[in-house]
């Protein structure tokens, strides 16, 4: 995950805090206490010392819509949703092409942004999009992050087999 | 003489273009294989940009010491095309992953 990366509650996160309108496990429930909207990952790692899977955890919520993060490439998806979340004609996928650029900005912050026009670009279909990870995997082992590129790949390829196995 | 100024000169510009450019490259590709490369690179291309501007002075050097500069920025241009060669290597590589 981008360490960098700002996070702030939704008004659906401050629900669940607030009312309690949504079970969450132990850790990820105090993740999202600790989100404050002003500490970094890296800030929130220091206040979580003893909590091993901070990042994953934040991951879960930022993809289940408990938290935003404050980001360039984030306001863009905020500012232009039906744009570029409605990317395809398929409800399913275009539900499968929004968590995949939640997770490019996740793990790649405001970098994320040629990334997010590759998965928008994308044929409809599961082995397309398959195919644009890899190729987003490739442009950012070579121009950015060898760590970040198979952070990517690997939760890019999870949330598919995730919405494979829903779909059989 | 006049030609060496102007061969000099054009070549001098050339290689200014050239650092101007990996300069360019190196803050769009930040990190990963090509931009841990280009880190050399574009200290070679300084190093060469300063040989070239040189070249116009190099007249009043002692011979011993013109014959060690030319083949100092030689021996870094033989560094270059290596480290060219490895990078491009690498990219077909991992292209074809």
């Amino acid at each position: 995950m981008n360490s960098a990366i700002i996070f702030a509650k939704t008004s659906r996160g401050q629900d669940v805090i607030k009312n309690r309108a949504h079970r969450l496990d132990h850790s990820l429930r105090l993740a999202l206490i600790l989100v404050d909207g002003h500490s970094s990952v890296n800030q929130l790692k220091l206040k979580a010392m003893t909590m091993s899977s901070l990042e994953n955890n934040l991951e879960v919520l930022a993809l289940n819509g408990f938290i935003q993060a404050d980001s360039d490439s984030w306001q863009t998806i905020k500012d232009n949703s039906m744009a570029i979340r409605k990317t395809s004609s398929s409800p399913e996928i275009s539900k499968i092409k929004a968590r995949l650029i939640d997770a490019a900005i996740l793990v790649l912050g405001d970098e994320a942004h040629r990334f997010i026009n590759l998965i928008r670009k994308t044929p409809d279909s599961p082995q397309a999009l398959s195919e644009t990870i890899n190729r987003c995997k490739k442009i950012i082992l070579l121009t950015l992050d060898e760590d970040r590129a198979k952070e990517l790949n690997d939760l890019c390829h999870s949330i598919l087999r995730k919405a494979e196995n829903v779909n059989q | 003489m006049n030609t060496l100024i102007i061969l000099s000169f054009f070549s001098a510009v050339i290689m200014l273009y050239a650092l101007w450019s990996v300069i360019t490259l190196k803050n769009n590709v930040p990190g990963g294989l090509i931009g841990k490369k280009l880190n050399g690179l574009v200290a070679l291309v300084v190093l060469f940009a300063v040989g070239y501007i040189m070249v116009p002075f190099l007249g009043q050097l002692s011979q011993e010491t013109l014959t060690i500069s030319m083949n100092i920025i030689l021996l870094f241009g033989a560094v270059y095309v290596v480290a060219t060669i490895s990078l491009i290597k690498r990219i077909i590589q991992t292209l074809s992953d």
